[in-house]
C-alpha cells in the first residue's frame, strides 16, 4: 500500500498547471520536487500545506544580534574588567577598538544560523527519504519537474488520484511501495 | 697557588641588615671541585631569573651548606672593590659577583681613576674571564705540563744569561719589587716594557724640556679654553674617564646665562673629543707638530707664517691659521690648557709644554707627577729587537705582550724570536707569539689575582680575587716572584706582606677596611716641580718649522696620502678580540663593527677612484694590506686612518681573521704616522658591516642643537620638541609615581660605555657579522650619530638612543597578547613569556629600539660566556621581542629593599646600568617626584625637548639639546640641512649598495 | 553589448550533461602533469614551512626596522583575491547580476584557495608559531586573553570569519548540484561520495523556499563580509603611526585594490578553464568584458587612491611622510616595486576603455596577469618601503628576501593551483541549478520577444 503518489512533468510550467488542477479538485497535500526554485511552482503550491514563507532570516538575525552582543560583552569583561590593562595610554574600556570583532561575531553566527536553519527546515541531512529509489527519481535533480500527493490528504484515492494525474499531462506515474 | 684567602666585598652593598657581609667569618676552604659546583648552581640561579632576587634562604640544591662563604647569601649580589689594569694604568672598580660569579664591573666612586664611571674596555673585562678559548693549562713545546712543576724549574734557576723579559707598561710596587729582585738573582736580566699604544713619547717629551719624564696631570674641571692636539683625552688616554667627568664640569651648562669651557681640537679623524669641540680642525697627523709651533709662536705673540711653512698655503692652510689665532687668543685670555696626544712625536709634547708653560698653565690647569708606570724605566722593544738581531738573547720571557703581531716588521722581531734558544710565554690564551715559544704558562685573569698596580695620579690600587680560577694560572706577580727565586710564590703572601704586616686585630681591620675600599688612600704621587730646563737653541730648533725629511712639514705630505694608525676604540691593540661583546661594539663614528676599515675622507676617496666597500691594497713600511674603504666626513684629507688590533689569525674563533692586521704597515721609528708608499683599488667589494648607514636628520629636528649665542637669545628654542601635543586620551595612572631618564648631549662624547654596560647588564647576546649586516644587532642601548654641516667640517651629535618608555606607547596598544604593556609607574614593560613574536611593536616604534630574537641568540652563546649572566635578567628565547627596561630589575629590587625596610624609595637609590658607567655623567635617572635629583633639575632646562615628541608618544626619556661654544672669531653657522633625496651623495655613511 | 549570457538554448539534460561530465569525464595526460607540477611546488611549500619553524623566522630576510616581509605581504595578496569570488557570488547576486551565475561557484572556490594561502602566514610570520592560539580568547589559565585594541586580533576574527561564511555559502550552492552529481553518478562509489555530500537534498519546493530565503541572507551577510575583511586588514597599517601606514584611505583603497585583483584573478583562470572544458557559450565573452569593466572602475579607486595618498603626504606637511612618498618610494631601496604597481595597477587597466581589449582573450589574461603582479608589488611597496624609511634617519635599513622567502611565495602559488585544480576535477564548477534557471528564464523570455539572444542582464 503506498503511503503516496509520484507524478512527474515535462517542465515548471506543466507542474505548476497540474499543481492547480489537483488543487481544483480539492486535492491539499500536494508537494512538488524540482532541479531548481521555479516561481510559478511556488505560486501555484500556496495556501497547500506546507507552504508558509520561510521565517529563517528572522533566526539569522537573532544569532547575529546575540552574538554581537557576547562579542562586545566578552571583550570588555576581558580587556576593560578582568584585566584592565593600560596600554598605549588608551583606557581599557574602549569601545571604538571593540567595533570590528563585534561586527565579524555578529556576521559569522548569523551565517552559520543561516545555514544549519535550512539544513533543519529542509529536513536534510539525512542518508536518504520516502521517495528517494523511486524508479526514475533521479531526474528530478535534473531535467524532471515532480508533484507528490500523500496518502495522507483526505482527497486521496490511489486509482481516482492516477487518473486525476494522468488527464493534467503526467509523463510517469509512481506509487512507491513502502517497504514492509 | 693556594687561593684560600678571601677577598672582601664592600660592606655598603648588602642593603639589608638582615644579611650582614660577615667579613669576620674565617675563610672557607674550596677546591677547584668545589667551585665547579658553586658556578653551576649561579648557572642554574640564573635559571630562576628574578625569583633569585627574593630568595630568603640559601637552598640546599642550589648552595649545599658546605660550600658556603659566610658572607654570601644566595640571590644577594656582592660588590667587591678590585681594579683593572690597562698598560699599567690601573682603574680601581667594584665587580658585582652572584654566588660568586662576577657578573658585572662598576667603576669604584672612590677611585680617582674611575669615580664610578669605566671605560668599554673595563666592563668588556668580566666577559674576558669567561672566554672559553683560554688556555686551560701550562704548555711544554706543546704537550700539557705541570704548572706548579714549570714554575719550581724556574725558581730553582740562578743567573741566566741573557735573561730578556718583554712586558707590558708595569705600574705595581709589587711588581716594581719583584723586578729589583730578579736583577739581583740574575745580574744583567733586562727588561723591556713595551705596548702598541705606548706612551713613551709623553716621557720623551717631558724628558725634553724638564729634564725627567713627567707625567701631565690635567685640571680641565679649572679650565675654559682646551685645545687638544690631536689628543682624545675623553676616551682614548690613561685617565680618560676621569678627564671625561672633570670636563663635563665645566662643559655642562645648567642655565643659558651660565658659561662653559671651549675646546679646540685639531686631529686627523673624528674621535669622541673631536666631536665635542666647538673647533675641529681636521690635519694630518704629522702636521701637528707645525700646528703646535705655530700656536706657541702665537701664544708668545710672535707671528705665526714663520711656524706655518708656506707650503700649507691655500684655503687649507688659511682654515689653520684662523683656528690657530683664535685658540692662541683664548688660550691667553681665558684659563688655558693645551694638551698634547700620546700618538705625538716628542717633539710635540715639548712645544705643549712650552705653550702651557707660556700660558701660566703649568701649575693650574695642569701640574706634574712622576709616571705612574715604569716603563721609562726599561728597554723599548727596539732594543730588545736589537739584542735578538745580535743573539744575545738566551731566555726571553714574553708576559702578555704579542710582538709576533704586534711588532712593526722592520724590528725583524719575527725572524729573530725563534732563534732564542728558550721562550717562555704566559698569557691568558695563547696567541701568535704564545705559539712560537716553548714553555706556555697560562696567566690568571685579574680577577682571579691578588696584586696592586697604580692609578694613572699614581694611587695604589687593590686587585682582589673574586672566584677560584677557572683553569690553572699564575698571576704575573707570581711569576716574576718564581724569577726571583720564590718556588711557590703566592700573590696574596706578597700583598699582605706589603700593604698589611701587622697580624693584630688592628692591622687585620685596617687591611680590611683598606681592601674594602680598594685602594690605599691618599697614596697619590706628590706633585713634581716642573721647571723648564730648556735652552733656546734647542727652543728654537723646536719652535722651527722642522724641514725635510724630518716626519711632519704640511709640504711633505702633498700628492702623498698619510696612513694614521688608531688603537681600536672596541679591541683595542687586539688584546680584547676574543670578547664578542667588543668585536660588536658600534664604533663612535662609521658605525662600524667586526673589522676594520681604510678610513678616508671623501675627497680622498674620489681621488683614489673607490667608495665605501671597495677593497684598496695598501703598500706601506715594507709590508701590504688589503682593507675595505669607509668614507668618513670630517676626516682630513689626502690621509687614510686604520684601525689597529684587527687580522689576528691566532686570536680564537672569535677574534680570528677579523678585519686586516695593519701592524704590518708600521714602522718602528713613525709608529702613528707614515707616507703610504701606494693605494690602489682591487676591484673587490667586502661589505661592512653598519648599525647605522645614514647621519643626517633630513630637518626633522630629532638632535637639536645651538650655539651659546643662540641659547641665550632664545632660551626655548626647543619648544617645538617638547610643548606636549594635543590628545583625546586621559592619561593614565596619574595617582602614581613615575621613573624618567634625562640625557645631556652636550656632553656625550659617543665613546660607547653605555651600549657595553647595557650588554652586559641585561644579558644582551652578540650576533655576528652576518646578522649586523642584516639590521639584527641587539643593543638595547645603542649611540645615534646625526652629522650637521658639511662633510669637510661636520658637527656630530651624539644621541644615545634606547626605549623612551612613551606614556602613550605606540608598540603597546598593537600588541596582541599584553606582551608589551604599561606599568603604574611609567614602564614601558616586556614580558617575554607573553610575546608570540608578531613584531608589530616594532614596526609601530618610532623610534626602533625593540629588537628580536631572530634564532635562539642565547642558546649561541657559549656556556662559559652564559656564566657572566646577570641572574636578575630573564634570559630571552627565540622569537621574542626584547628591548630597554630601564634597568627594571633594579629598580625592583630598590623596591623590595625600601619595602622590607618601610620606607620610600630615596632619590638615586635606583641608578641605571647605563647611567652609573656614563664617565661624563650625561645620563640621569630617577624618579620624577625626586625634586633635588639633578635628573628632575635637568628636565627643568630650557633646552630639554622628547625625540620625536610631535608624534604624541609622551617619552619618559627626555634629552637636553646640544650647546656649542663657538668662538666668535670663528662663528658656527648652525644651518639645517634638508637632505632631502635618497642616494649616497647625501649620505656618505651609507653604502652605495644599501640602495638598490 | 549585444554578447548573449548563454549561447543556444541547451536542454536540462544536455546542460546537466554537459557541466557534471567534466567530473565523470577521464584526465588526460595534460591533467596529470598539471597536478605533478603543482604537488610538487605545494611539497616545496610544507618543506620549507617546516625549515622555517624548525630553525627560527631569522632564515627569512626580515629585520629590524623592516619587522613585515614577503609573510605579510603573500597575506594580504592573497586574501585580496579571496575578495572577487565572494563579491561575485554576493554583492552580484544582490544587484540581480544574472551573468555571475556562471562564473560564481567558480569564483568562489578561487576564494577558498586563495584565503587557505592567505591563512598560512598569519600564524608562521609569529616568532613563535606554536603560540598563534594566544590571539583567540580561549579560557587561559594564565588569565591574559587577547589585546583587542589591536588590529591582529581584529585580523583573526575577520579572515576566520570570511573563510566561515564563504565556505557555508559555497557549500549550499553547492547542494542541489551535489545532489545532480549523486543521482547521476555512474559509480556506487561516487553515488554514496557525492550521496553523503549532498546531504540527502532531494529539490523538494518547501527546501527550496527556505533555501532561496537564507541564500538571499547569507549574501546580504557576505555583501558587507567582503567590505569588512580588507579594511580589517588594511588596518594592521592604518593604526600604525609608520609614515605611509598612517592613513585613513586605507579601508576603501584596500577594498577596491582586493577585488581590482580578485577580478584579475578571476579572468586569469577563467580563460584557460573556459578553453580547457570547451565553455565558450556557457562562459561567454560577456563575463569577461564585465570583469573587464569592473577591473577598470576598481583599477581607478586604486589610482584615486594613490592619489589621495600623495595629496594628504604633501598636505600634511609631516617632512618623514613627504619623504617616504616623494623621494623613498621613487627613489629609495626596492624602488622596482613602486613603479611596477604603477604601471601594472594604474596603466595597464586603462587598455580595457577599448571595447577590443576587453573582448580579446589574450590580452585579458596577459593584463591579468600584469595586475596580480602589480597588486603583489603594491603591497611591497606599502609595507616594506615604508617600513624602510620611518622618522629616525638613524635606523633606515633595506630588505632583501632570501630564497626561503620566494620559494614560500612560489609554493603557495603551486598549493593554490593544486587546490584548484581538484576542484575543477571532482565539482561542478558551475552552478548547474542556477544555470538552468537562467537557462529556463531565457526561454521563456525568448517565447515573449520572438528575437532571439538580445536580451540584456538588468
Amino acid at each position: 500500500m503506498a503511503d503516496r503518489i509520484l507524478a512527474q512533468y515535462e517542465h515548471e510550467e506543466a507542474l505548476a498547471a497540474a499543481i492547480r488542477r489537483m488543487r481544483a479538485k480539492g486535492y491539499r497535500a500536494l508537494e512538488a520536487y524540482l532541479p531548481f526554485p521555479a516561481i510559478e511552482v511556488e505560486d501555484a503550491l500556496i495556501g497547500s500545506a506546507p507552504s508558509a514563507p520561510s521565517r529563517l532570516p528572522y533566526l539569522c538575525f537573532l544569532f547575529g544580534m546575540l552574538a554581537a552582543g557576547v562579542a562586545y560583552a566578552l571583550q570588555w569583561l576581558l580587556n576593560g574588567y578582568l584585566y584592565p590593562l593600560v596600554v598605549g595610554g588608551r583606557p581599557p574600556h574602549f569601545p571604538l577598538a571593540f567595533v570590528p570583532i563585534t561586527f565579524e561575531m555578529g556576521v559569522l553566527f548569523a551565517s552559520f544560523a543561516a545555514f544549519i536553519g535550512v539544513l533543519w527546515r529542509g529536513r536534510l541531512v539525512r542518508l536518504t527519504d520516502d521517495v528517494q529509489g523511486t524508479p526514475g527519481f533521479e531526474s528530478a535533480t535534473r531535467d524532471r519537474f515532480w508533484l507528490e500527493i500523500l496518502a495522507a490528504d483526505p482527497a486521496f484515492d490511489p486509482d481516482r488520484t492516477r487518473a486525476d494525474l494522468v488527464e493534467t499531462g503526467a509523463l510517469r506515474i509512481e506509487l512507491p511501495e513502502v517497504g514492509p | 697557588m693556594n687561593r684560600s684567602d678571601r677577598s672582601l666585598p664592600l660592606a655598603a652593598v648588602d642593603p639589608d641588615p638582615e644579611f650582614p657581609p660577615g667579613v669576620d667569618q674565617p675563610p672557607a676552604e674550596l677546591d677547584r671541585r668545589r667551585m665547579i659546583q658553586l658556578l653551576a648552581a649561579g648557572a642554574a640561579l640564573a635559571g630562576l631569573g628574578p625569583i633569585a632576587g627574593c630568595m630568603k634562604k640559601p637552598s640546599d640544591r642550589i648552595m649545599p651548606r658546605v660550600d658556603q662563604r659566610p658572607e654570601l647569601t644566595p640571590g644577594v649580589a656582592l660588590d667587591y672593590a678590585t681594579a683593572t689594569v690597562m698598560d699599567g694604568y690601573a682603574t680601581g672598580v667594584l665587580v658585582t659577583t652572584h654566588e660568586a660569579r662576577p657578573t658585572k664591573v662598576e667603576g669604584n666612586p672612590d677611585h680617582p681613576a674611575s669615580l664610578g664611571a669605566t671605560s668599554v674596555f673595563d666592563q668588556a673585562s668580566v666577559l674576558q674571564l669567561y672566554d672559553p678559548d683560554r688556555a686551560t693549562g701550562a704548555l711544554d713545546r706543546g704537550t700539557p705540563a705541570e704548572l706548579a712543576t714549570l714554575v719550581r724549574q724556574i725558581a730553582g734557576r740562578e743567573r741566566i744569561e741573557g735573561l730578556w723579559f718583554l712586558l707590558h707598561p708595569q705600574s705595581s710596587p709589587l711588581i716594581e719589587d719583584a723586578i729589583a729582585r730578579i736583577r739581583a738573582r740574575h745580574p744583567g736580566a733586562r727588561f723591556a716594557f713595551d705596548t702598541p699604544v705606548s706612551r713613551r713619547a709623553v716621557f720623551e717629551g717631558s724628558r725634553l724640556v724638564f729634564g725627567r719624564p713627567l707625567e701631565p696631570q690635567y685640571r680641565f674641571d679649572r679650565t675654559d679654553a682646551i685645545v687638544a692636539l690631536d689628543a682624545d683625552f675623553l676616551a682614548a688616554m690613561p685617565n680618560a674617564v676621569r678627564w671625561s667627568r672633570d670636563f663635563a664640569a665645566r662643559r655642562r651648562i645648567a642655565a643659558p646665562q651660565a658659561d662653559m669651557s671651549r675646546l679646540y681640537v685639531a686631529e686627523p679623524h673624528p674621535t669622541p673629543t673631536g666631536s665635542l669641540a666647538d673647533h675641529a680642525l681636521a690635519v694630518r697627523g704629522s702636521e701637528l707638530r707645525a700646528i703646535a709651533a705655530a700656536l706657541l709662536a702665537a701664544v708668545e705673540g710672535r707671528a705665526i707664517e714663520r711656524a706655518l711653512p708656506a707650503a700649507s698655503a691655500g684655503a687649507e692652510g688659511e682654515g689653520a691659521r684662523r683656528w690657530i689665532a683664535a685658540a692662541a687668543r683664548d688660550l691667553r685670555t681665558r684659563r688655558g690648557l693645551v694638551v698634547v696626544g700620546d700618538r705625538q712625536p716628542r717633539e710635540v709634547h715639548a712645544l705643549g709644554h712650552l705653550i702651557n708653560q707660556a700660558i701660566g698653565a703649568v701649575g693650574s690647569t695642569v701640574v706634574f707627577t712622576r709616571p705612574a708606570v715604569i716603563e721609562p724605566l726599561g728597554d723599548d722593544l727596539a732594543a730588545l729587537a736589537a739584542a735578538l738581531a745580535a743573539g744575545r738573547v738566551q731566555t726571553l720571557v714574553i708576559a702578555e705582550a704579542n710582538p709576533l703581531y704586534t711588532a712593526p716588521p722592520d724590528l725583524g722581531v719575527a725572524v729573530h724570536l725563534p732563534r732564542v734558544p728558550e721562550r717562555i710565554y704566559a698569557d691568558l690564551a695563547e696567541n701568535e707569539t704564545s705559539r712560537a715559544c716553548h714553555w706556555f704558562l697560562p696567566l690568571a685573569h685579574a680577577m682571579e689575582s691578588w696584586g696592586d698596580a697604580r692609578g694613572y695620579d699614581g694611587t695604589v690600587t687593590f686587585i682582589q680575587p673574586l672566584i677560584q680560577p677557572l683553569h690553572a694560572g699564575i698571576t704575573l706577580l707570581e711569576l716574576l716572584s718564581a724569577f726571583a727565586g720564590d718556588p711557590e710564590p703566592d700573590g696574596h703572601r706578597a700583598v699582605r706582606a706589603r700593604y698589611a704586616p701587622g697580624t693584630g686585630d688592628e692591622a687585620t681591620a685596617a687591611w680590611q677596611a683598606a681592601l674594602q675600599r680598594g685602594l690605599v688612600t691618599g697614596s697619590a704621587f706628590a706633585l713634581e716641580v716642573a721647571a723648564v730646563r730648556l735652552g733656546d737653541a734647542e727652543r728654537a730648533t723646536l719652535a722651527a718649522p722642522p724641514g725635510d725629511p724630518a716626519p711632519g712639514p704640511m709640504g711633505q705630505m702633498r700628492g702623498q696620502i698619510e696612513l694614521v694608525f688608531e688603537p681600536s676604540p672596541a679591541v683595542y691593540d687586539g688584546r680584547f678580540s676574543a670578547i664578542p661583546w667588543l668585536q660588536e661594539l658600534p664604533k663612535p663614528f662609521d658605525k662600524l663593527t667586526w673589522g676594520n676599515a681604510a678610513r678616508m675622507s671623501r675627497a680622498t676617496a674620489a681621488q683614489l677612484g673607490v667608495g665605501d666597500h671597495d677593497v684598496v691594497r695598501i703598500v706601506a713600511g715594507g709590508g701590504a694590506v688589503t682593507v675595505p674603504v669607509l668614507i668618513l666626513p670630517g676626516h682630513v684629507d689626502r690621509c687614510v686612518s686604520l684601525e689597529l688590533g684587527y687580522g689576528r689569525w691566532a686570536a680564537g674563533p672569535v677574534g680570528d681573521g677579523v678585519g686586516s692586521n695593519v701592524y704590518s704597515l708600521r714602522t718602528s721609528d713613525r709608529p702613528w704616522f707614515a707616507p703610504a708608499a701606494g693605494i690602489a683599488a682591487t676591484g673587490e667589494r667586502h661589505r661592512l658591516a653598519i648599525t647605522q648607514e645614514h647621519q643626517r636628520q633630513h630637518g626633522r629636528q630629532i638632535a637639536l642643537e645651538a650655539t651659546l649665542d643662540e641659547y641665550r637669545r632664545d632660551p626655548d628654542f626647543t619648544r617645538e620638541r617638547w610643548q606636549s601635543e594635543p590628545t583625546m586620551l586621559a592619561p593614565q595612572f596619574e595617582s602614581f609615581f613615575h621613573w624618567g631618564m634625562t640625557i645631556d648631549t652636550t656632553i656625550c662624547s659617543g665613546c660607547n660605555a653605555c651600549v657595553i654596560a647595557c650588554q652586559a647588564e641585561n644579558n644582551v647576546p652578540t650576533v655576528g657579522a652576518d646578522q649586523v649586516r642584516r639590521n639584527r644587532e641587539m643593543h638595547w642601548l645603542r649611540i645615534d650619530l646625526y652629522r650637521e654641516g658639511g662633510d669637510d667640517d661636520p658637527r656630530f651629535i651624539h644621541q644615545p638612543m634606547l626605549c623612551q618608555h612613551c606614556a602613550n606607547a605606540p608598540c603597546e596598544y598593537v600588541c596582541p597578547t599584553y606582551a608589551t604593556q604599561h606599568s603604574p609607574d611609567g614602564l614601558n614593560e616586556m614580558i617575554y613569556n607573553r610575546c608570540i613574536g608578531t613584531r608589530f611593536c616594532s614596526n609601530n616604534c618610532p623610534y626602533k629600539v625593540r629588537r628580536f630574537n631572530w634564532f635562539d641568540f642565547t642558546e649561541d652563546t657559549a656556556r662559559t660566556r652564559q656564566l657572566q649572566y646577570n641572574p636578575n635578567v630573564t634570559v630571552r628565547s627565540r622569537g621574542v621581542m626584547e628591548k630597554c627596561t630601564y634597568c627594571v630589575q633594579r629598580i625592583r629590587a630598590a623596591d623590595i629593599a625600601a619595602r622590607k625596610q618601610r620606607r620610600d624609595i630615596r632619590p638615586g637609590e635606583v641608578v641605571t646600568a647605563c647611567q652609573q658607567v656614563c664617565p661624563t655623567g650625561a645620563i640621569q635617572f630617577g624618579r620624577l617626584d625626586h625634586d633635588r635629583t639633578l635628573n628632575v633639575q635637568w628636565r627643568g632646562e630650557h633646552r630639554h625637548y622628547a625625540v620625536l615628541n610631535q608624534l604624541g608618544t609622551r617619552p619618559s626619556t627626555v634629552y637636553l639639546a646640544k650647546i656649542w661654544n663657538p668662538s666668535s672669531d670663528l662663528p658656527v653657522r648652525l644651518d639645517e640641512d634638508t637632505g632631502a633625496t635618497e642616494g649616497g651623495a647625501q649620505d656618505p655613511a651609507k653604502p652605495p649598495g644599501a640602495e638598490r | 553589448m549585444s554578447e548573449p549570457l548563454l549561447i543556444g538554448r541547451p536542454s536540462d539534460a544536455a546542460l546537466g550533461d554537459e557541466l557534471l561530465g567534466t567530473t565523470w569525464r577521464a584526465g588526460g595526460a595534460g591533467w596529470k602533469i598539471a597536478f605533478a607540477i603543482t604537488g610538487a611546488l605545494t611539497a616545496l611549500l610544507f618543506a620549507l614551512i617546516t625549515y622555517t619553524v624548525v630553525k627560527g623566522i631569522g632564515v627569512w630576510g626580515t629585520n629590524i626596522p623592516v619587522g613585515w616581509a614577503f609573510a605579510i605581504i603573500n597575506f594580504v595578496w592573497w586574501i585580496g583575491i579571496g575578495h572577487a569570488g565572494t563579491f561575485i557570488s554576493a554583492i552580484l547576486y544582490l544587484f540581480e547580476q544574472g551573468w555571475r551565475t556562471s562564473i560564481n561557484r567558480f569564483s568562489e572556490a578561487m576564494t577558498l584557495c586563495a584565503v587557505l594561502q592567505a591563512a598560512i602566514f598569519p600564524v608562521l610570520h609569529l616568532g613563535r608559531p606554536w603560540f598563534a592560539y594566544w590571539l583567540f580568547p580561549y579560557p587561559s589559565v594564565m588569565e591574559v586573553w587577547p589585546q583587542t585594541k589591536s588590529a591582529l586580533p581584529w585580523d583573526a576574527a575577520a579572515v576566520s570569519t570570511y573563510f566561515t561564511v564563504s565556505l557555508l555559502f559555497w557549500y549550499l550552492g553547492l547542494l542541489p548540484d551535489l545532489a545532480s552529481l549523486r543521482d547521476s553518478a555512474p559509480t556506487r562509489r561516487r553515488r554514496v561520495i557525492y550521496g553523503l555530500l549532498a546531504l540527502g537534498w532531494n529539490g523538494k519546493a518547501v527546501t527550496w523556499r527556505h533555501y532561496k530565503a537564507v541564500y538571499l541572507v547569507l549574501a546580504g551577510l557576505a555583501a558587507p563580509l567582503v567590505l569588512s575583511v580588507h579594511s580589517v586588514v588594511s588596518s594592521d597599517f592604518a593604526i600604525a603611526l609608520v609614515p605611509g601606514w598612517h592613513s585613513t584611505i586605507f579601508p576603501p583603497y584596500f577594498v577596491a585594490g582586493a577585488i581590482f585583483s580578485g577580478f584579475a584573478m578571476v579572468i586569469t583562470l577563467v580563460i584557460p578553464v573556459r578553453r580547457v572544458f570547451g565553455l565558450h557559450h556557457v562562459i561567454t565573452r560577456k563575463h569577461l568584458e564585465n570583469c573587464a569593466k569592473l577591473i577598470l572602475v576598481t583599477g581607478w579607486i586604486v589610482a584615486y587612491g594613490y592619489m589621495i595618498e600623495w595629496f594628504l603626504d604633501w598636505y600634511s606637511g609631516d617632512r618623514a611622510e613627504m619623504y617616504q612618498a616623494f623621494v623613498a618610494r621613487p627613489f629609495g631601496p626596492n624602488k622596482i616595486v613602486f613603479y611596477l604597481s604603477m604601471i601594472c595597477n594604474v596603466g595597464v587597466p586603462q587598455i580595457f576603455w577599448w571595447t577590443r581589449a576587453r573582448t580579446s582573450v589574450w590580452v585579458l589574461w596577459i593584463a591579468s596577469l600584469l595586475i596580480n603582479v602589480g597588486m603583489w608589488s603594491e603591497r611591497m611597496m606599502i609595507i616594506v618601503q615604508s617600513l624602510q624609511r620611518e622618522y629616525l634617519p638613524s635606523q633606515w635599513g633595506d630588505y632583501s628576501p632570501t630564497w626561503v622567502d620566494i620559494g614560500i611565495l612560489i609554493g603557495t602559488i603551486g598549493f593554490f593551483a593544486l587546490l584548484f585544480l581538484a576542484f575543477l576535477r571532482l565539482l561542478p564548477f558551475i552552478s548547474l541549478s542556477e544555470m538552468r534557471e537562467m537557462a529556463h528564464e531565457l526561454v521563456k523570455h525568448d517565447r515573449r520577444t520572438p528575437a532571439h539572444g538580445e536580451r540584456h542582464d538588468g
